[in-house]
């Protein structure tokens, strides 16, 4: 059996430096491990590429490639890791979309740090669960 | 309250606008919007370069876009604590901006999305402005205020937009 994961990797992808270091300090906690920040599409999938991730917070509206083709992508080609995406819309189109690219959850913006840490506690907890039943 | 696009009504739609806007918004607690105007006719500009300038492209049922425009103050500022506020004043703008159409949305059904916000170079805000108001159907400004950093900033938000079937001059 192998062993539980102990500490939540997270990734953070926005467009806006000030939107990343606010919900870096949101899950500042010896339970989660910001693994890196990305600006972009590109940045985002270096550092995957780099770094064993759990949770990858992306937001949706980003110059060229969007949250939610980095989603799609993220699915397709690293499975295990969950999604959370966030928008400061959230018309019932963009949730939909949200949902169809492979996201766990959708929060819009401005984000409280309890809903964030809600979001992403009920995310890994459920990944924990598939841990320890294998 | 609904609306339809074909059979415009424009205080009806402005009231609807206005109601849109989020009085007041909490951002990461580091900024702080408080809406301090209704939404009101665009009748100056920006003149000089002491201000930070967002353009943000409208696309959906409704299109066109909105400039946002904050007042420096007096004070003088390094280049590391402007940095900062642009960074603020953006995603402060992102916000305000992506829950108006969210608001807008689920009290009219007009269904319209913002881009990634572009940075206007101070010495070309003016330029930025369309040559006529008239040439949009919707066109007002409407004034923030953005607590951040120890400071109060006023902010103005000018929109231009036309339902979709309307195609600007």
């Amino acid at each position: 059996m192998e062993e539980a994961i102990d500490t939540c990797r997270i990734l953070i992808v926005d467009d806006s430096d000030f939107s990343r270091k606010s919900i870096s300090e949101m899950l500042t906690s010896q339970k989660y491990k910001i693994i890196g920040e990305a600006s972009n599409g590109a940045e985002a999938i270096n550092i995957l590429k780099e770094s064993e991730t759990d949770i990858a917070i992306i937001d949706i509206v980003m110059p060229d490639i969007s949250g939610l083709e980095l989603a799609e992508f993220i699915k397709h080609n690293f499975r295990n890791i969950q999604i959370i995406l966030i928008s400061s819309l959230a018309q019932e189109n963009i949730i939909i979309d949200a949902i169809a690219a492979g996201a766990n959850d959708f929060i819009q913006k401005p984000i409280s740090k309890n809903t964030l840490i809600s979001s992403v506690e009920k995310i890994f907890a459920g990944m924990e669960k598939k841990e320890t039943s294998k | 309250m609904t609306i339809s696009l074909d059979h415009v009504n424009q205080n009806h739609d402005l009231l609807l606008f206005n109601n849109s806007f989020n009085k007041e918004l909490n951002i990461y607690n580091h900024s702080e919007l408080i809406k301090v105007s209704t939404l009101s006719n665009i009748t100056d500009f920006p003149s000089n370069n002491n201000y930070l300038g967002l353009m943000f492209n409208i696309n959906g049922e409704l299109t066109g876009k909105i400039i946002c425009i904050l007042n420096l103050t007096k004070e003088q500022k390094n280049q590391s604590q402007l940095i900062q506020l642009k960074s603020i004043f953006t995603e402060s703008m992102n916000i305000l901006l992506g829950n108006f159409l969210t608001n807008l949305e689920s009290s009219s059904s007009i269904m319209s999305v913002v881009s990634a916000p572009k940075l206007i170079e101070s010495n070309n805000i003016r330029n930025s402005f369309p040559a006529k108001n008239s040439n949009s159907k919707y066109h007002f400004v409407v004034q923030y205020i953005m607590h951040s950093l120890k400071e109060k900033y006023l902010c103005d938000i000018y929109f231009y937009a036309n339902p979709k079937n309307i195609k600007e001059v």
